[in-house]
């Protein structure tokens, strides 16, 4: 036990004093602002994990949290004179909110009619956004405030440094407690679940709550650091590439699902020269990963390094 | 066996990944690298994109041919942005941080021009819009900011000067919600107002593809509707003046159609067939008449190459990437503030006229004016012109406005339909 | 104005639009109903039947656009064959943990993989193959152009076709033992995984036909496919998943649903917007109150 103990710590403490020390080797702008979409995908993947690789909720719905958070807050800010971090909680909680309703309709569905449903929901915000152009502005994107007021990368990059490892580390707080167990059954089966007295309402709703919640702290980073949001940033194969970053990094584990992330937003970003090409390597990986190593690339990594499943 | 396989697929995407890392930062130092942001992928309109990216690689082709610039050869690096505002940040981000262009020409969308041009302010660096009609990319009055094609408030003025000669008095649109699109429609539609044109308006996503019903209800309009706009671009453009057609709604005896530039495609022929054979659609630009020697000699050149006659969007492709290579001639350095100068300064024949630009920081744009006069070159025409025959090259069609260009017989505004 | 006339003249094209939809979910139900996979990629099936149909016609040249269509079907059931093959067998043989999720990812990565293929060769210019016949229809008030017209005529003819097969043939009533009870299937002597193939392949041959007939209608493009994939899927939740009487009709119902909302809603900013809304609302009806569907079995 100890042994793994103190690999993870040596593995986290790496990653994290890695991530903290970029800025000072890295001084090209659009190498950080590569780094900072990296680690905005790992924290997606990472959302992902949590909701179908613990929980076994298929769900396409993510992005389209992101949006409503993001959307939410810039509205407000363009409409009431509320403080800028206001805007972002209520953003968040939005999101939350949502999520919330999400879990209760989708108590009753499982695989398929999960998935289903829940790109009904995307597809649907989608068009709403779009259509409300008075509104939202729709394609012409909704324009946000900076959170900082600099050209600098470099804040922008030590936030989402700052805010993935507080979320990955609740996360993972979560699936290492009662919770996570409880989380593993309903997956599992949860019938079976149910009948050993897991209350599996309860459960798959949090399971969503708190997905959204940090889809939602994602989205209204997202939203402030590009200071602009279009719907078509929800459409279904923005949430394919985040579940592919999830599968192909190992979707039953939340530091590979992360790693995921970022690796493949960094394959996708150096691959810019391939075009469309790059997008048919993407699908074919995953189709390739799917068929023949369904833990994911970086999952057993993660095994054979630390010694035991996350 | 299993394990083999994904080892491989691994070791194949990680290497192939460094690869073109260290290929692109290994670049030499000494070609000017110019920026060129357009759309395309979708969900951008990338049947525009890909032209006018053809016709700045041909630019850049000319430019080195002719001995580079300052005996350096000039490099046309590709931002897509796929339509997407965000896209067109980071594209553009990539171009300047890492790309390290001297110079960024381009933009179809004026969302991603509008996305855009704070990075130009925030880095100095000079910026010469194609195609992005937005009033604001240069009514905001950024320095670094110009633009040689046709403004919202312009397009909109001629538009509608045309429809009120023509007499029309019941419009019909079909929009499609774009940033663009709901631009002009807004601006369109106060101006018909003004003028006591009854016109409605419905919108659509861009991927609709069936617009029948919606057509059928402006069909029902009793007296008929005069023109309609299908305002549509991309694959729906074509669509939509089939369907409208084959309904006999319009283009008809009764009904005018007024098309989008998509139409300015050899595609509408395929995909619209006859019924696009009487469409009024819109150039930027000068009328066949009035063509220069180098629309002419460029023209040909794009055609044999690529199987298509340049339309007005990939022309300001082509004369804005050259635009910029004069600017640095001009200026004999690539230092941004003094290509800024030389722009101001400039006065350059390209393929839709001689350009320059009046107002800037030495003569700021007087109130009287429009704001978006800034950096703005003021000769940008715009024609109209009809279609006659299916098959119909752009350049054959009969020009309808305005009546200094026009074939038409004094007091006709538009061919009939037979 | 909203008479008689215009609601039968809308509803004629909704309804014979119905029928193209419900030839391309066909497909999906059936792959649903003996795979039990909910085919991600179906849209791009679609896509690429209308993208060989116009390789046959207009590239390689002087052929009857009717063969388009059947060359678009011949590739489509090799290409769903072979991925069946290569993709999907460790599910039909029980390998697989989660094989819900499995096929789910498999199919979207397909889904990605083929759009992106298709942009990358062909290029993102629409194109439209030649039409079967010009010219339209005028019955009273109902007038519709006769390309549509043939389209839903030959995808009804299709959809009787197929239902004759699943009826009457062998390996119709082995594909429907399969998708009843694939182990009771297989003890009666029929191989599961070969039924499988079929049922996948057809699927796919199905939704490319759909795709090649209304090439001529609507052009093709390498997304021409992400709507009618949607559509699908709510066709078949409408249905109910696996029932083929379900697809045919909950194709034309949604086929007039889009068609009346886009006719009657009188907010003309938002009726032709909202198209696609009006069967995701059924859509998220049907989820939450009758899950099955029309006909589907009882969950």
């Amino acid at each position: 036990m100890k042994h793994i103990g103190l690999r993870k710590g040596i593995l986290f403490v790496g990653l994290i004093l890695g991530g903290a020390l970029v800025p000072v080797f890295v001084e090209s702008s659009y190498w950080l602002h590569v780094f900072t979409m990296a680690y905005f995908y790992g924290l997606m993947a990472a959302t992902w994990s949590f909701l179908d690789g613990y929980a076994g909720q298929f769900s396409f719905a993510n992005i389209a949290l992101l949006l409503i958070a993001g959307y939410t807050s810039a509205l407000l800010a363009k409409h009431t004179g509320l403080p800028f971090l206001l805007n972002l909680i209520i953003g968040i909680i939005a999101s939350g909110v949502i999520g919330l309703f999400i879990g209760y309709l989708c108590l009753r569905f499982k695989g398929a009619y999960l998935a289903l449903f829940t790109i009904a929901f995307s597809e649907g915000i989608r068009i709403i956004i779009n259509t409300e152009h008075q509104v939202t502005r729709g394609p012409a994107g909704l324009h946000a405030d900076a959170f900082f007021d600099t050209t600098s990368k470099v804040p922008y990059y030590y936030l989402i440094f700052i805010i993935l490892v507080i979320s990955i580390f609740i996360m993972y707080r979560i699936l290492r407690s009662k919770w996570g167990l409880f989380f593993m059954a309903i997956r599992e089966d949860d019938e079976v679940a149910s009948a050993l007295g897991v209350n599996i309402v309860r459960y798959k709703i949090i399971a969503f709550v708190v997905t959204s919640i940090f889809c939602g702290v994602a989205g209204v980073f997202y939203t402030h650091f590009n200071q602009m949001l279009t719907p078509n940033f929800g459409e279904i194969a923005t949430m394919g590439l985040v579940i592919g970053m999830a599968i192909i990094g190992g979707v039953e584990n939340l530091i590979a699902a992360m790693l995921g992330g970022i690796l493949l937003e960094f394959g996708l970003e150096s691959l810019r020269e391939l075009g469309a090409w790059r997008m048919v390597a993407f699908g074919g990986l995953l189709m390739i990963v799917v068929r023949f190593a369904r833990n994911g690339l970086l999952a057993p990594l993660y095994r054979k390094l630390i010694g035991e499943e996350l | 066996m299993r394990r083999l396989v994904v080892v491989l697929t691994v070791i194949c995407f990680v290497c192939i990944s460094s690869t073109m890392v260290v290929a692109s930062e290994t670049k030499e130092k000494e070609p000017i690298k110019i920026g060129v942001v357009l759309p395309m992928s979708p969900p951008g309109a990338y049947a525009s994109g890909n032209p006018m990216w053809w016709a700045a690689l041909q630019a850049a082709e000319e430019v080195n041919e002719a001995g580079g610039i300052m005996g350096r050869e000039v490099v046309a690096i590709l931002g897509d942005t796929r339509g997407v505002p965000e896209e067109a940040r980071a594209a553009t981000e990539r171009l300047i941080t890492k790309d390290k262009v001297v110079g960024v020409v381009g933009n179809y969308h004026s969302s991603c021009a509008l996305a855009e041009i704070d990075l130009f302010k925030d880095h100095n660096v000079p910026y010469i819009g194609s195609e992005p009609w937005s009033d604001d990319v240069t009514a905001k009055g950024y320095k670094q900011v110009f633009r040689i094609s046709i403004t919202n408030s312009l397009y909109t003025d001629i538009t509608v000067a045309w429809t009120i000669a023509a007499g029309f008095k019941r419009v019909g649109v079909i929009q499609e919600i774009t940033d663009w699109g709901l631009g002009v429609n807004k601006q369109l539609k106060a101006a018909w107002d003004e003028a006591g044109i009854k016109n409605e308006t419905a919108f659509t996503d861009m991927k609709t593809e069936d617009f029948t019903e919606t057509l059928v209800r402006f069909n029902q309009w009793d007296p008929p509707a005069d023109m309609f706009f299908g305002s549509i671009t991309g694959p729906g453009a074509f669509r939509i003046i089939k369907q409208a057609y084959d309904m006999g709604f319009s283009p008809s005896k009764k009904t005018v159609f007024y098309a989008t530039n998509s139409c300015l495609n050899p595609e509408v022929w395929e995909v619209a067939g006859k019924a696009a054979q009487y469409i009024v659609v819109t150039q930027i630009g000068l009328p066949p008449s009035a063509y220069t020697e180098v629309t002419k000699r460029e023209n040909e050149k794009f055609e044999k190459k690529y199987g298509r006659m340049m339309n007005a969007t990939v022309m300001e492709a082509y004369d804005s990437f050259m635009l910029m290579c004069e600017a640095i001639k001009k200026a004999g350095s690539t230092d941004p503030d003094k290509m800024i100068d030389a722009l101001e300064n400039i006065k350059w024949t390209g393929m839709r006229g001689e350009y320059y630009f009046p107002y800037g920081s030495k003569n700021p744009v007087p109130a009287d004016k429009p704001a978006y006069m800034w950096h703005q070159w003021p000769d940008v025409s715009e024609y109209l012109f009809q279609y006659t025959e299916v098959g119909q090259k752009p350049e054959d069609g009969t020009v309808i406005w305005p009546p200094k260009w026009s074939q038409l017989p004094k007091g006709q505004y538009f061919v009939p339909v037979k | 104005m909203y008479g008689l006339d215009y609601f039968f003249m809308q509803g004629a094209n909704g309804l014979v639009i119905g029928c193209l939809y419900a030839l391309m979910a066909l497909g999906l139900t059936l792959i649903f109903s003996v795979l039990k996979v909910v085919n991600f990629a179906h849209g791009e099936f679609y896509m690429i039947g209308g993208y060989m149909s116009y390789f046959l016609v207009t590239l390689v040249g002087g052929v009857n656009p009717f063969l388009g269509v059947l060359f678009g079907m011949v590739v489509l059931l090799v290409i769903g064959s072979t991925f069946d093959y290569l993709f999907l067998r460790p599910m039909h043989r029980g390998e697989v943990d989660r094989p819900g999720e499995y096929a789910i990812l498999l199919t979207f990565g397909l889904s990605f993989f083929l759009q992106n293929l298709v942009l990358a060769v062909a290029g993102p210019f629409p194109h439209r193959t030649p039409s079967f016949m010009e010219g339209g229809v005028r019955i009273g008030a109902i007038s519709i152009s006769a390309d549509r017209l043939i389209a839903a005529g030959l995808a009804l003819a299709l959809m009787l076709a197929l239902l004759t097969f699943i009826k009457l043939s062998w390996t119709g009533m082995a594909m429907r033992a399969v998708s009843q009870d694939q182990d009771a299937a297989s003890v009666a002597g029929i191989n599961p995984l070969r039924m499988s193939n079929i049922a996948f392949a057809i699927g796919a041959a199905l939704a490319g036909a759909s795709g090649a007939l209304i090439a001529p209608i609507f052009g093709i493009v390498p997304d021409v496919g992400v709507l009618p994939s949607i559509r699908s899927f709510i066709i078949v939740v409408l249905g109910g998943m696996g029932s083929i009487k379900g697809a045919i009709l909950g194709g034309i119902i949604i086929g007039l649903v889009e068609s009346m909302g886009a006719a009657f809603i009188p907010d003309m900013s938002r009726a032709l917007a909202y198209r696609q809304l009006y069967g995701l609302m059924i859509f998220v009806i049907v989820l939450l109150f009758r899950p099955r569907g029309l006909f589907g079995e009882a969950q």
